[in-house]
């Protein structure tokens, strides 16, 4: 597993351990996220933490910093075993963690979020301490702050700035980075990379979560490379290369591509021209969720979008369905301008959608199975007439629709949330492919469901292809867009990073382009 | 239709258990309050029989005391279906109430049928205008509901304080209140109860109880308003507009709080506009909805109860002078053990098997989400 450990780099027996985990294994039912994992990282070093989405390196940073406890493993601080129980503890003996979403009270000023905290006496005025703290901070890193502006005020970096002196007066020694560029311009990268060099020249120690090479490169001493929750790799940065990172992140599976027929490409289903989107719409300067996205999809096709979680596939959902305005672009679907953008034109345009948080966005839990199946049906005739519904139709469409996508229930009266994980997406599948659609947008189609219920949803995507229809298949799996797709867009920090034929894609290749020099 | 299951069948049984359960604490502790105010609860309990339901006369009025619980009570079942809470039934109730007045009281030479229909559907419109309000501060300024609606029955009660003094001032003494409101508006009572206490509209009941699941359960407008109520988000995401479902839903629950106010004028005993004759009405409503766990049907008999709990105090009162707050205690009582039955329902069902959970097949599958939840 981690052949290339410690012994490989002279400096590993000088430095004395911070952190470090052995054998940590973390189940969720049957599904084991961290797979016997060792990870050690030395007293003045940054580690970078690679990984594909889901490869287990949240879960595993969750363990390190007390929010989950570990089925199996040890995680030693400084040499010396711990057992977090919660996270107060992990913070305690010196863990801390800048996540993606920072921790601070907007309506408050600076110097109140650094003085909130746990503390015995919740009655004593911790401000005048916490400026004191902040001061020391100060002349140690660098980091000022501006005590008494709001946070609600400050940007996005001198908010995560802010946040990294929290950690720090409140005595963090090794300091977690969860993707922190992700929110972040060029430039402001390069003073959080400087930062984190200083930090860990002044003896802490420093773990970057991230995927982008070009930060990996830049920053860190050493890495640790997760694959599908187990080690695939470790050394330090010095004695690898990208094309080596890339492969063990991605992995040289057996691709297994699903036998079809040729193309057969039929009238245009999507075509995207241009399309812009601001990450958030308030900071119409701040960075761009999409930029300059331009897809051609026809019937008859699979077109896949493979990219790690983040890299525009949500907001380009969004704007499809009209929930975001983009800021240029241009959409046609069928064929047809797509102008007037909301849910209910999308639909009527041919659209059709199988969300990826299915309970969040695509079901009604406490409704029954044949309303849920019958959503869009029930606000059009035959099932409604006059605003009157007809049950009776209802119920019976939904029971040939259970039957033809084989979902399991008592019956169509049951309540959609009793169903189970499969039952319910063969129910969003009989939803959204009973309509006939000229395009569906298939994201993440089998998350959560076990194989069958996976190979019974391919085979239905499969169908909308060979009659003629069009999918458009966004994915984080790469097997899977793999499988099914016959081009692939490659999308990273919501650029188009390339457009691959089937025949010819790989792996590594698409994994080169996903993890590509970052879009200046 | 498919028969009910069991497990159905099991529910609804152990649903009309604790109801009893209910009653029969509140019953307990009724009668320790009247031992410890020195009355025999045996007695107590036949002046309370004698003056709710013991003659035709006063079951009328415990019957037609009903209907305006009841009306609030569908106006809060509607806003709940629709994921909106509104709170607003005092103010939708006296204003709903002084519109009806206003129209009455210039109903002096129309025929009584044309008359009545006018005033209800005034009392309606007022209502649902009183909550339009609400529904446009909450659709196009993102006010919550809930504050707005409890804000404005604040200003609804000036509102009826200005015009019993002001322009629909009609007494001969310059009391703050109307004149009597001319006889063709006055709703029509069963002539074979003695004392005309019962009125026509307790058979709005039943008709608008069927009414409304029908409505719920039959049409599109009822079938937006529930998805809308049951996940607004996916709703949204199918094309429904929640935002102009919930608008509806507001302005109809409205409509039934400003039918209740336009009931308890021209239904009942005091044929006038006054300060105060919304008495309670509007909050009490929504405890008979949540007693009657928001079923249209049972909130017809919950707000029965409730009318019964009136007007057994007020005869409590003039017969054995027990103070009526005693019925208030009482309605306190009923809400209180009914929140704490359905806690207890909630944890019972918390550690019965629950709902097949998503599969945790990708914890960390999407960082971005993971990490917000973590911090």
């Amino acid at each position: 597993m981690s052949t290339t450990t410690s012994g490989a780099d002279p400096r590993a027996g000088t430095r004395s351990s911070a952190l470090r985990l052995s054998g940590v294994t973390k189940r969720f039912g049957g599904f084991t996220a961290n797979d016997a994992v060792d990870l050690e990282v030395g007293w003045g070093e940054v580690h970078a933490l690679l990984g594909e989405n889901g490869a287990g390196k949240t879960t595993l940073m969750r363990i390190v910093t007390g929010l989950y406890q570990p089925d199996e493993g040890t995680i030693a601080v400084d040499g010396e075993e711990v057992a977090f129980r919660r996270p107060e503890q992990a913070l305690r003996a010196g863990i801390g963690m800048v996540h993606q979403h920072f921790t601070l009270v907007p309506t408050l000023t600076e110097l109140e979020n650094l003085a909130m905290g746990p503390s015995l006496l919740p009655l004593r005025d911790g401000r005048r301490t916490a400026l004191e703290r902040a001061t020391s901070v100060e002349s140690e890193t660098g980091l000022r702050i501006t005590p008494d502006r709001r946070v609600a005020d400050a940007s996005i970096s001198e908010r995560q700035r802010l946040e990294i002196v929290k950690l720090l007066c409140r005595g963090a020694r090794i300091l977690i980075f969860d993707e922190p560029s992700a929110a972040l311009t060029p430039d402001e990268w390069e003073d959080l990379a400087r930062l984190m060099r200083r930090l860990a020249d002044d003896g802490h120690a420093v773990v970057l979560i991230s995927h982008k090479m070009s930060e990996v490169f830049a920053v860190a001493d050493r890495f640790t490379v997760l694959r599908g929750g187990a080690v695939a790799g470790s050394g330090a940065i010095a004695e690898t290369t990208r094309e080596d990172l890339v492969e063990q992140m991605v992995g040289e599976s057996v691709e297994i591509r699903r036998e079809r027929g040729p193309v057969q490409a039929g009238r245009p289903a999507l075509a995207v021209r241009g399309l812009s989107v601001l990450r958030d719409a308030d900071q119409p300067r701040g960075p761009r969720a999409l930029d300059d996205v331009g897809l051609d999809l026809r019937g008859g096709e699979i077109l896949g979008i493979a990219g790690v979680a983040g890299s525009g596939q949500a907001e380009l959902v969004e704007t499809l369905l009209g929930l975001r305005i983009p800021v240029a672009g241009e959409i046609e679907v069928a064929g047809r301008p797509y102008v007037d953008r909301s849910p209910s034109s999308f639909y009527a345009a041919g659209g059709s959608l199988v969300a990826e948080d299915r309970h969040h966005v695509g079901m009604f839990g406490s409704m029954t199975l044949w309303e849920n199946i019958n959503v869009r049906a029930l606000r059009r005739p035959p099932l409604v007439r006059r605003n009157v519904i007809d049950p009776a139709a209802a119920r019976h469409r939904a029971r040939d629709l259970m039957a033809e996508f084989e979902v399991r229930a008592t019956s169509e009266n049951q309540a959609m949330g009793r169903l189970s994980g499969g039952n319910q997406q063969k129910a969003v599948l009989a939803r959204e492919l009973s309509t006939q659609p000229a395009l569906v947008v298939a994201v993440q189609p089998v998350r959560g469901l076990d194989v069958r219920a996976t190979e019974f949803v391919y085979r239905r995507l499969l169908d909308q292809r060979a009659r003629g229809g069009a999918v458009l298949l966004i994915s984080m799996d790469l097997d899977e867009v793999l499988s099914l797709s016959d081009r692939i867009v490659v999308l990273a920090h919501g650029r188009v990073q390339g457009v691959l034929d089937a025949a010819d894609a790989t792996r590594a290749r698409i994994g080169a382009l996903m993890t590509s020099r970052e879009a200046s | 239709m498919t028969p009910p299951s069991a497990a159905a069948l099991r529910a609804l049984g152990l649903r009309l258990l604790t109801q009893l359960a209910v009653a029969l604490v509140t019953l307990l502790m009724a009668a320790l309050i009247l031992l410890a105010i020195g009355v025999s609860p045996t007695v107590a309990a036949d002046a309370f029989w004698a003056g709710t339901f013991g003659s035709p006369t006063n079951a009328g009025t415990t019957l037609t005391q009903a209907v305006p619980l009841f009306l609030v009570a569908l106006g809060w079942i509607v806003t709940d279906k629709a994921g909106r809470l509104q709170v607003g039934f005092p103010g939708q109730v006296v204003i709903g109430g002084c519109a009806a007045a206003a129209v009455g009281l210039q109903c002096e030479n129309v025929p009584a049928p044309l008359a009545v229909m006018l005033c209800a559907a005034a009392g309606m419109l007022g209502g649902a205008l009183w909550a339009g309000i609400v529904a446009w501060l909450w659709a196009s300024r993102g006010v919550l509901e809930i504050v707005s609606s409890l804000l404005l029955n604040l200003v609804a009660i000036q509102v009826l304080a200005w015009l019993v003094r002001g322009p629909l001032q009609g007494s001969l003494d310059q009391q703050p209140q109307s004149a009597d409101f001319p006889e063709s508006t006055r709703w029509p009572a069963f002539p074979s109860v003695p004392g005309l206490t019962l009125s026509y509209d307790v058979l709005l009941m039943p008709v608008l109880a069927v009414g409304l699941i029908v409505v719920l359960s039959r049409t599109s407008f009822g079938f937006s308003l529930r998805a809308s109520g049951g996940n607004v988000t996916a709703a949204r995401w199918q094309g429904i507009d929640p935002v102009r479902t919930g608008v509806r839903a507001i302005a109809l629950s409205g409509a039934f709080a400003g039918l209740a106010g336009a009931a308890l004028l021209f239904a009942g005993s005091a044929p006038w506009l006054s300060e105060g004759f919304e008495a309670g009405i509007g909050f009490n409503g929504i405890a008979v909805a949540l007693l009657a766990r928001n079923s249209p049907v049972g909130a017809m008999f919950t707000a029965v109860v409730f009318a019964s709990l009136n007007v057994g105090g007020t005869s409590l009162q003039s017969l054995l002078d027990v103070p009526s707050t005693l019925t208030s205690v009482l309605q306190g009582a009923v809400i209180v053990l009914v929140l704490v039955a359905a806690a207890v329902a909630v944890r019972r069902r918390s550690t019965t098997p629950p709902e097949p959970a998503p599969a945790p097949a990708e914890p960390s599958g999407r960082v971005t989400a993971a990490a917000g939840q973590g911090a």
